[in-house]
């Protein structure tokens, strides 16, 4: 009997020790990080990542492809190959948006949006979608098919990719569900925490210039489509119009992400400061990157109608003075503007980089332009707009507006200039209007309606973009499959120049990011044609008739 | 009333009676060996109650008649039975028993096990043995000593750590490494992950920080017990689902206090260097000579050119010295010893030292004749200076370093680093300005305590309780200064130097409370275990980091530009719960059937909050598994004793045990945030996605072996079989970054070790003067990655992604210690396909295959004894035979023309192969005939290179690991001083010899460092430096 009572008195202990112990394992969450976060605090990650992300492919790979800039260390294989439109194998360089898109912002933009609809915080759930819908269009511009109808399932291991149209489609469908949110009011006011320091560091939670934002997404991605059919017959061109008009008004209103320069995750990453640092930064290879090539440089000395300058030291475009740096080493280069011709860059030339001169004594670079460590990082901007819509009009055939568009543009460049790049240490002075009227008088501009050309928009719009806009140089190079009469400086590649996987073609297109999808997702690559050496060089449904 | 009256005299006659007939006996007990007293010792009259025990002095009385019995016992004495004569005193020598000191052996939680009843091996090594190597850390001393105990340590450097592995990894990306129990108690050896813990973030390959283990003073520790299989550890859970290293530590001793001190000094010397040309001079390629650069492609040194031997000139003297003192005694009631110990090392790379203090106090205190309390106090401090390591360590700085050149030039009279061929930002450090400039240092403190208590309320009862503490505090610095090639940033973006600091404070706090009931029913005997345990381990690391010095030589956080400093905690917690019982069934000695069942609760596997989701999981933190064991003493059965009467000792073992082993890190069951350090702050998702379905691992193991006694003892074989199968490997691979995610912890993968082990003990000589004691260890083990998850083509480590394409990467069907790595294009036949264009093979395939396998075919350690009188001599040979080790200094030798094999390069040469021409898949393919000189043509080092040339295949090394040498003066001497109880002197030799057709330094080498998952960098040797040998000297003497 007594037996009995011992073994139910151990039974006894033994429950409590189980429903006790429970208790006591209960310590499974990580005390130095809050499990569950807000959309507030979500917001600031996902803006400096739509800028680190855009900004890493287009340094290493975009800038290159684009000839916006170049290296001088032609030995250097993994950096040239880029000129030469290859890629690396086995390597992640080219792949980043594909990490901006699906893990960077991921889940983050999601669970910001989960969060603001379930909370009526209407106004992080129109950012959400609206930066989701320009995520998703950066991304497809850059790798063609992407998933937009599985992705993120807990679990799942395998994904399929939807091709363009249905991108497309879905972009409009997140950019509709912004305005809708965008047009409604919360019930609690943000505006305090959308302007503060871990606020919206694009528009200060402006819900007016957000629709621009989505609305200038909406314009840039008609603006893809101008070899389809229904560019002109199906009034794509009309949307242009109509979403550019709805878009940004002026330079003040262009969507731009701001830092505070106070340490290097809090830099623009193509200033100065990140220069050095292994993941980011436009000269992370001292030699590699960030020099300017022939190709801006003509436009800026007289390329864009006529023949540029040799040797240029000064320029009727007020633009290269504020752009470039001149030589400053010694004689033979002092003053001189010089610049690298794609894939023949070489170690013993010594052109500057774009961050400008190292002022004597100083540790960093003084910083140029756009590449300084507090300049706003652009995303879109109105000179870019009013580009898309000349080029829109122009093809449709109305030159008059087209050419009011076009100028519109050139003077905004202007105007983006004197705005946002006159951040570096000791910055250039600001571009006056004699100077602006100068240029604008000058053969280099197209002086009427009539003599207006679809090259003459095209390169003004590479101008406007150069340094940042990397994707829609990029898919504007596409549209017109690398036209020597479009681009008349564009550096034509001769068949010894191209990668030896290229077969002598350009690149249509990144790879997506080698460690996600070639390791892990091989199979549904696969049925893209995408294990092929060559898929870069495959061109997409965008540009195609 | 009579009648009561009447018994109570005679009661008092008759006892008075028996008193008168009895007579007094006194006398003193002493050990035969020494002629210490023994305290303790039993002594009890053979068929009555009567008994008492000796006192301090050994001495002892009782009262008997003539023709008693007296029986003397001691544990671990032969018992010895005297009649009694009347003659007193009865003075006795016990003699002590070889063999019982084996009889009872110490399992999980001091529970006390008859040998003959246990289903598995436990190896055990006398504490002596391995403290007699004057290692500072006692795994080191241990290697060789334990059939498939492997110990693999980093590099030769001052406070390395090391991996401590039984059997072989079971584990893809978990810990693989033992449990180490000190008194019951599992202690931290965990090793500082810089990846996770520290604010940079760095792979674990660049630095090295001791494992913990190392804090423990050899020369404490009277016992090893090894578990290796899950069976052994089935009571210690998960924990121990990797073996266990059971440490039993000194106590002191009843009797006269005594002193012991032991001091010893060594120095020590590097004696085996990488291999460099200093023919050719620096250039890029073709002979020309270029200042620029550190690859050796340029024209042969100027005649004349001084040459410098940069090697031997770098390494210095290495000298160490320890020193050891204890003081023990007490009484029958209360013992104590306290233990002090002092080392310090000066390594032999210039500037790395090793220094600890440690004091341990244990006293025992029987309370009550059924409660025995024993504590212990353990007090370590440790200080480490260390060298980097790896790429930019000091061994591939002293191999790129330009011959012409005198290395120990480092530095100018202003303190500036000297340059020779490129700027601070891209020419490599000297290896001495790295060594004195970038400074990298590791203190500890530590303390240690347990509590054991001992309560036997009956004699069928033993309840046992402990509870153990272990705190440590770790305070490092690690430092690049702003002229060093990894603190100076880039001449676009200086960093003018860095500095980490960190401080780890971990606590671990655990117990265990057992009760064992013994019962004997006939023939039948059965002990049965019932416990519960706790465990807590909570670790917090705090680090600092910050750049860009003011002033370049001061190293303080205080030093930093602000806006560069950056600060991190890594909060690293976790319990566990465990409950066991345990029934052996025995018959007589004959045979015995241990059940045992566990059930284990893990923190790991409680919910966590989805961040990705929001939502909770399920809790299922309990998982149970059970094991049984068989051990069969035949020779207790007549026939066998009559049939083999050559044979004293058989026994027959076999066992079954399940283990779970649970997730190998902590909040793993939920997504989690991390704070975002960029513009705003504010928090994103880890990269790591949460599985809410994360289950523990599960090993499944069989074993049977046999143990054999033959010739009086004298010889003794042991022989084990296992096959572990491990099932749901937990692993952490890349997703399609589709998924929101880049790494996922999941179940998936089996893996399968089998093996078998041999240790054979023997006295071949055994004479009164001469002793001669052998002990032979074997141990061959297979581990076979048999699947891992469905989608998974090769799972690798990136720590251990060190050089060129080769790294520690697993594939199915290959072995666990599998190495992957890049090949040569090749065609359909095989044939290396050559370029049409430069003649050189191509490497267009950027898929990893297994190229190599690290695991060795077998172990074999020897250990001899030989003992001439006061004269004792002992060695232990330790072989690796087999398996490959991956060379990656002689890689970066290779590629950067600095290997003795491109001194060739003048002689033209055409590479076998055939021309990538087109007609390489026909029957025909063009025979490659393009000739290559590859002195003109350096593409020939660099491009001609394929992973599997540096592996080096079946890797033989022959140790000396140790040999000594120890003398005893005699005890007539020693008595003539009157209070010297003993007094010895040794000579020690340690890493003695090696041979080996391995060709660079050491093949015992790892890329990365204990804390690396899986096998880590087991195996892969990139810029470590080998083990020096050290010649010790040193006397021991007893007060």
């Amino acid at each position: 009997m007594r037996k009995i009572y011992k073994i139910a008195a151990a039974l006894g202990i033994l429950l409590f020790a189980t429903t006790g112990c429970k208790k006591y394992l209960d310590i499974n969450s990580n005390p130095a990080i809050p499990q569950v976060v807000k959309a507030e605090l979500l917001l600031p990650p996902i803006e400096y990542q739509m800028c680190n992300g855009t900004e890493q492919d287009y340094t290493r790979s975009l800038s290159k492809l684009t000839q916006n800039l170049g290296g001088i260390d032609a030995l250097n294989a993994s950096t040239t190959i880029w000129e030469q439109h290859g890629y690396p194998a086995a390597s992640d360089v080219g792949g980043v948006v594909w990490r901006m898109v699906y893990f960077d912002l991921g889940i983050n933009l999601e669970n910001m949006i989960k969060d603001a609809v379930a909370n009526q915080k209407y106004e992080y759930a129109g950012m959400g979608y609206a930066i989701k819908a320009w995520a998703y269009q950066i991304a497809t511009d850059e790798y063609g098919p992407l998933n937009v109808t599985d992705a993120f399932t807990p679990g799942q291991l395998t994904f399929t990719y939807q091709d363009q149209p249905v991108v497309y489609d879905k972009i409009r469908e997140w950019g509709n569900l912004a305005i809708q949110y965008l047009n409604m009011t919360s019930p609690v006011n943000y505006s305090a925490q959308l302007q503060g320091p871990t606020g919206d560091g694009i528009y200060k939670g402006d819900k007016a210039k957000w629709k621009k934002f989505v609305y200038a997404v909406f314009a840039l991605q008609y603006g893809h489509l101008i070899n389809k059919a229904a560019f002109t017959s199906s009034s794509y061109a009309d949307s242009i119009a109509k979403y550019t008009d709805l878009s940004f008004a002026n330079e003040t209103e262009d969507a731009t992400i701001g830092f505070n320069a106070a340490s290097v995750a809090d830099a623009n990453p193509l200033g100065p400061l990140n220069a050095g640092s292994a993941n980011s930064g436009l000269l992370n290879s001292s030699t590699g990157y960030g020099r300017p090539t022939t190709t801006i440089l003509g436009l800026l000395t007289g390329g864009v109608r006529g023949t540029p300058t040799p040797s240029p030291t000064t320029s009727l475009d007020p633009r290269l003075s504020r752009f470039l740096v001149s030589g400053t080493t010694n004689a033979t280069t002092s003053g001189i503007y010089s610049a690298i011709q794609p894939c023949h860059g070489s170690n013993t030339t010594n052109i500057p980089t774009v961050l400008g001169f190292l002022p004597a004594g100083a540790t960093y670079y003084n910083g140029k332009y756009i590449f300084t460590d507090k300049a706003r990082y652009p995303l879109m901007t109105y000179s870019e707009l009013q580009f898309v819509k000349a080029e829109a009009l122009f093809i449709k055939g109305d030159k008059t507006n087209a050419y009011t568009a076009y100028i519109n543009g050139i003077k905004a460049t202007v105007d983006f200039f004197n705005q946002y790049g006159r951040t570096a240490a000791i910055s250039d002075p600001t571009i006056a209007t004699t100077e602006l009227n100068a240029y604008l008088a000058s053969t280099e501009v197209a002086q009427s309606a009539a003599t207006l050309t679809i090259s003459d928009i095209m390169q003004q719009k590479y101008i406007a973009l150069w340094g940042w806009g990397g994707t829609e140089t990029w898919c504007d190079l596409r549209k017109y499959h690398y036209s020597a009469s479009v681009y008349r400086t564009y550096y034509q590649l001769t068949t010894s120049d191209f990668a030896s996987t290229n077969g002598g073609k350009y690149a249509y297109r990144n790879r997506p990011r080698y460690n996600s999808e070639y390791v892990w997702n091989a199979g549904e690559l696969a049925k893209w044609g995408g294990l092929a050496t060559n898929y870069n060089t495959l061109e997409m449904w965008f540009s195609q008739p | 009333m009579k009648k009561a009256l009447l018994l109570f005299f005679l009661a008092v006659f008759c006892c008075v009676a028996h008193v008168m007939a009895q007579t007094l006996i006194a006398g003193k007990v002493t050990s035969s060996d020494d002629g210490e007293p023994l305290p303790g010792v039993t002594v009890k009259i053979k068929d009555t109650k009567t008994s008492t025990v000796t006192d301090v002095s050994g001495v002892y009385s009782i009262r008997a008649s003539k023709g008693q019995v007296l029986q003397f016992s001691y544990i671990g004495y032969l018992a010895q039975s005297i009649t009694v004569t009347g003659v007193t005193p009865v003075n006795v020598k016990l003699k002590t028993d070889s063999r019982s000191l084996n009889e009872v052996v110490v399992t999980a939680y001091n529970v006390a096990r008859d040998k003959r009843s246990l289903g598995y091996s436990t190896p055990t090594v006398n504490g002596d043995e391995v403290s007699q190597t004057q290692r500072e850390d006692f795994f080191g001393g241990l290697q060789g000593r334990v059939a498939g105990l492997s110990i693999n340590s980093t590099n030769g450097n001052p406070g390395a750590s090391a991996q401590i592995i039984l059997r072989g990894a079971t584990s893809l990306s978990g810990d693989n490494n033992a449990l180490i129990v000190v008194d019951g108690v599992p202690i931290n050896n965990t090793t500082l992950n810089q990846t996770s813990q520290l604010v940079t973030g760095a792979a674990n390959r660049d630095q090295d920080y001791s494992n913990r283990a190392m804090d423990i003073n050899p020369a404490d520790i009277e016992t090893y017990t090894i578990m290796k299989g899950p069976e052994a550890t089935a009571l210690y859970g998960s924990a121990g689902a990797g073996g266990a290293i059971l440490i039993t530590t000194k106590k002191g001793k009843a009797g006269a206090t005594s002193v012991n001190y032991s001091t010893s000094f060594r120095i020590e010397k590097v004696n085996k260097f990488p291999e460099i040309q200093q023919v050719y001079n620096s250039g890029s390629t073709g002979g020309v000579y270029s200042g620029a650069v550190s690859t050796y492609f340029g024209p042969t040194y100027l005649p004349g050119t001084t040459i410098y031997d940069n090697m031997h000139n770098f390494f210095q003297t290495g000298f160490s010295q320890n020193h050891n003192m204890s003081i023990e005694g007490g009484t029958d009631k209360f013992t104590y010893r306290w233990s002090n110990e002092y080392v310090d090392t000066k390594g032999t790379v210039p500037t790395t030292t090793y220094t600890r203090f440690s004091s341990r106090l244990t006293g025992s205190a029987v309370v009550s004749p059924s409660l025995k309390i024993t504590t212990s106090f353990n007090y370590i401090n440790s200080t480490n200076n260390k060298a980097n390591k790896g790429a930019n360590g000091i061994l591939m700085e002293l191999v790129r370093f330009p011959s012409n050149y005198d290395v120990r030039n480092y530095q100018d009279a202003a303190g500036n680093r000297i340059l020779h061929y490129s700027t601070i930002y891209s020419e490599y450090d000297n290896p001495l300005w790295d060594v004195n400039k970038d400074p990298a240092q590791d203190k500890n403190d530590r303390f240690l305590g347990n509590v054991n208590v001992a309560f036997t309320p009956t004699k069928w009862l033993a309840v046992n309780g402990i509870v153990g503490t272990d705190v440590t505090s770790t305070v490092g610095t690690q430092v690049y200064n702003g002229q060093s090639y990894k603190g100076s940033g880039s001449s676009t973006a200086p960093t003018l130097g860095s500095i980490t600091n960190y401080q780890e404070l971990t606590k671990i706090f655990n117990g265990s409370l057992t009760a064992t009931a013994k019962a004997n029913l006939g023939i039948f005997n059965g002990t049965f275990i019932v416990g519960g345990t706790f465990h807590d381990f909570n670790a917090t690391t705090n680090s600092q980091y910050g750049t860009h010095f003011y002033d370049p030589n001061f190293y303080s956080i205080y030093n930093t530009l602000p806006t560069t400093r950056n600060a991190g905690i890594d909060i690293n917690r976790y319990r566990n719960v465990g409950a066991f019982a345990q029934a052996v069934f025995g018959y007589k000695t004959l045979l015995y059937l241990t059940l045992t069942g566990r059930v284990d609760g893990s923190s790991r596997l409680m919910p966590s909050i989805n961040a990705a989701t929001g939502t909770v999981a399920d809790a299922h933190p309990y998982f149970s598994y059970p094991s049984a064991s068989l051990a069969f003493n035949f020779t207790d059965l007549n026939a066998v004793k009559e049939a083999l009467p050559f044979l004293d000792y058989g026994k027959l073992r076999m066992s079954y045990a399940i283990t779970g082993k649970e997730p190998y890190t902590e909040y793993a069951l939920g997504t989690n945030y991390v704070g975002a350090n960029s513009t705003g702050g504010g928090y994103a998702l880890s990269v790591t996605a949460g599985n809410p379905d994360l289950r523990p691992e599960k090993s499944k193991n069989f074993e049977t072996g046999i143990e054999l006694q033959f010739l009086k003892n004298r010889l003794g074989l042991d022989f084990n079989y296992y096959n572990l199968n491990s099932d749901g490997q937990i692993i952490q691979p890349r997703l399609s970054y589709i998924s929101g995610f880049v790494l996922e912890l999941m179940n998936g993968g089996v893996v399968r070790n089998r093996g078998f082990e041999v240790s054979l003990t023997g006295t071949p000589v055994q004479s009164k003067d001469f002793t001669w004691t052998a002990r032979a260890n074997f141990a061959h083990n297979r581990g076979i990655v048999l699947s891992i998850a469905n989608q998974l083509p090769e799972l690798y480590n990136s720590d251990t992604w060190v050089i060129g394409n080769i790294r520690s990467g697993v594939a199915p069907g290959a072995s666990i210690y599998a190495v992957t790595g890049t090949r040569f294009d090749k065609n359909n036949a095989g044939q290396i396909l050559i370029s049409p264009s430069s003649g050189l093979p191509t490497t267009s395939d950027t898929n990893f295959y297994p190229i190599g396998d690290r695991q060795p075919l077998f172990n074999l350690g020897l250990t001899n004894t030989f003992t001439y009188k006061s004269l004792s001599l002992s060695f232990l040979w330790d072989l690796r035979y087999g398996g490959d080790v991956i060379n990656g200094t002689e890689y970066e030798e290779y590629t950067r023309g600095i290997s003795v094999k491109t001194l060739d390069r003048e002689t033209p040469r055409i590479i076998t192969g055939v021309l990538n021409d087109g007609f390489q898949n026909t029957d025909h393919p063009t025979a490659n005939n393009i000739a290559i000189i590859p002195y003109s043509n350096a593409a020939y080092y660099s491009t001609n290179v394929s992973p599997e040339m540096f592996v080096e295949r079946n890797i033989k090394a022959l140790r000396l690991r140790d040999v000594t040498l120890s003398y005893n003066f005699p005890q007539s001497m020693l008595n003539r001083t009157g209070f010297v109880k003993n007094l010895g002197v040794f000579f020690t030799v340690t890493d003695a010899i090696l041979i080996t057709n391995y060709s660079g330094t050491d093949p015992e080498s790892n890329a990365t460092n204990a804390s690396s998952g899986g096998v880590g960098g087991y195996g892969l040797d990139y810029g470590n430096v080998g083990k020096p040998i050290g010649f010790n000297l040193g006397l021991r003497v007893k007060l």
